[in-house]
């Protein structure tokens, strides 16, 4: 009795929830300065810097990380590819780490790809992603994360 | 009523800081803010009232509260942190330091904290007030309030050790503590204070899955207010704890339980007061016999001995989140009273925004006969048999 009603019970709240629009997905560029000394990056390297695992290069040197908005679809996907988790799980995630003094989230940054961009310019250890049809000479790449 | 007042005035005060922090996204590249807020109500469908402070009438919870979260890396290596909490239960509208410390980086993953800090005792300790960060409408009270220590002064050590893919932390430390037992009231003799208070946790997390376990040991001076001084004990405070998680399935337990070393020290002490009464009551002294009856039954509480479990299993379903929580308590205070429960939770929570939660909970509380539970009452009565608690809750971080 009780197994059928936390079945219908959960049926029916992923009825109400189910996703009702499915978003365009694109290539996305984990990007540094054009003059940036930074290299290459592994999928693992990048979660690691995002989620504030890690701080530093392979050389010693401090990753700065910067973020999209949340609400941006790019934002969704990025953290979706690269730890398989929702804005939800980290929000929930950052909550943990920020109010147990553990560490703070990227900094966030609105404006989209181009804001992202400019800020990159001036700090040569520092991280981003745009859209990778957004890439252009003012930029390294350091990985494509592949939809 | 002006405690009250000033009360709600600086849960107002901070709420506006709060939003005003929200919107002006009062963020800079090396100072960051950050806040919660956890509110709610709970009550009971028994007069009797319930832990923190829960009742008939509907009432902001307990856990109602407002935090406010900055932190400053000062150099590489140096963190300055701090955290200002407001609490619905406080006497006082004042803001108070929830923690505040200075993390050193003293080798590659070792780090050196010192200040007031969190004791790491359970999985959710560290944030234990940020409703948004856990799926419960309140932690479960068999387990978290076992022993009312949260916090310490101290140092302590943060040290983390890759294994392959999965992570060792361990986290030494030491320090001392004072607790209010009566945040609304507070009196002279309403604190429990610990010294030589130290103790270790240790993590080994790979993946979403995490198993923890924490040992603390202090000498606890517990003086509970109205009068009750349980003397100075050595008491030693340890848990176990596991969480995982399963495509949208997720499963939390904790086990913790509380020894008192100078137990036997105390019931002695106790027996030894009760046959001086008695004798004292032969002897046609009325006055005496009953003050020496009152030691002995202070004496002969038992403050160690308690065992608190749950067992958490929910479901994700994008935005609502469904889980089921069992619990259980077993604490012989003294000969024909326990502290003895069991729960069944279920409770449900729907994400407003990703940083913000809706949450509902209905919790099923079974006493047997003798026990009180987790209720304000000296005896058990029918009234506490099959109680229900019902608690709504939002919670948001901003």
């Amino acid at each position: 009795m009780l197994r059928a009603l936390l079945t219908a019970i959960a049926m029916a709240l992923s009825l109400l929830s189910a996703p009702v629009l499915a978003r365009s997905k694109q290539r996305i560029a984990v990007v540094a300065s054009h003059d940036s000394p930074l290299g290459a990056m592994s999928a693992v390297q990048v979660r690691h810097y995002f989620l504030g695992e890690d701080g530093e290069s392979a050389n010693g040197e401090r990753i700065v990380v910067i973020d999209q908005d949340r609400d941006a679809p790019i934002a969704v996907q990025f953290y979706n590819a690269v730890a398989g988790m929702t804005m939800r799980d980290i929000s929930i995630y950052w909550a943990k780490k920020v109010f147990s003094g553990l560490g703070t989230p990227p900094l966030r940054i609105k404006g989209g790809d181009a804001a992202v961009k400019e800020w990159l310019k001036s700090k040569p250890h520092a991280i981003g992603y745009i859209s990778a049809a957004s890439a252009d000479a003012s930029v390294k790449t350091l990985l494509v994360i592949k939809p | 009523m002006i405690p009250t007042r000033r009360r709600h005035l600086g849960l107002a005060f901070l709420l506006v800081l709060g939003f005003m922090a929200c919107a002006l996204s009062v963020q800079a590249d090396d100072l960051m803010w950050n806040g919660f807020l956890t509110t709610g109500t709970a009550f009971s469908n028994r007069a009797t009232p319930y832990i923190d402070g829960i009742a008939k009438e509907p009432a902001l919870a307990s856990q109602s509260h407002l935090g406010l979260n900055l932190a400053k890396d000062v150099s590489p290596s140096v963190r300055v942190a701090a955290q200002l909490l407001i609490r619905e239960d406080e006497a006082d509208a004042a803001v108070k330091a929830d923690w505040a410390f200075v993390s050193f980086r003293i080798a590659d993953r070792l780090h050196l904290t010192l200040g007031k800090q969190k004791v790491p005792m359970w999985i959710a300790s560290a944030y234990v007030d940020v409703g948004a960060a856990y799926p419960w409408a309140r932690p479960p009270e068999e387990v978290y309030s076992l022993f009312n220590l949260k916090s310490f002064n101290g140092t302590s050590f943060r040290y983390e050790q890759p294994i392959g893919s999965s992570v060792l932390v361990i986290e030494p430390y030491g320090g001392e503590t004072f607790v209010e037992t009566q945040p609304s009231q507070p009196t002279a003799d309403s604190k429990l204070t610990g010294r030589n208070l130290f103790g270790a946790s240790v993590d080994w997390t790979w993946g979403v899955t995490t198993l923890r376990a924490s040992y603390n040991r202090a000498l606890w001076t517990l003086n509970l207010g109205d009068g009750i001084q349980l003397g100075e004990r050595h008491m030693i405070i340890r848990s176990f704890g596991f969480s995982t998680e399963l495509s949208d399935f997720f499963l939390m337990a904790e086990y913790g339980e509380t020894i008192d070393l100078d137990e036997n020290k105390f019931l002695s002490k106790s027996s030894k007061l009760a046959t001086d009464a008695a004798v004292a009551a032969a002897a046609g002294d009325k006055v005496a016999a009953a003050t020496l009856a009152g030691q002995s039954a202070l004496l002969g509480l038992r403050v160690g001995g308690a065992r608190g479990q749950y067992v958490t299993v929910g479901r994700k379903f994008d935005e609502f989140t469904v889980h089921i929580t069992g619990a259980s308590l077993q604490h012989l205070v003294t000969p024909g009273v326990t502290q003895d429960q069991r729960s069944a939770a279920l409770g449900t929570s729907y994400d407003l925004s990703n940083d913000s939660v809706l949450k509902l909970e209905a919790k099923r509380i079974f006493i047997p006969h003798g026990g009180v539970g987790l209720f304000k009452s000296a005896v058990w009565t029918s009234e506490l048999d099959d109680a229900m608690i019902y608690s709504i809750n939002y919670n948001l971080i901003f």
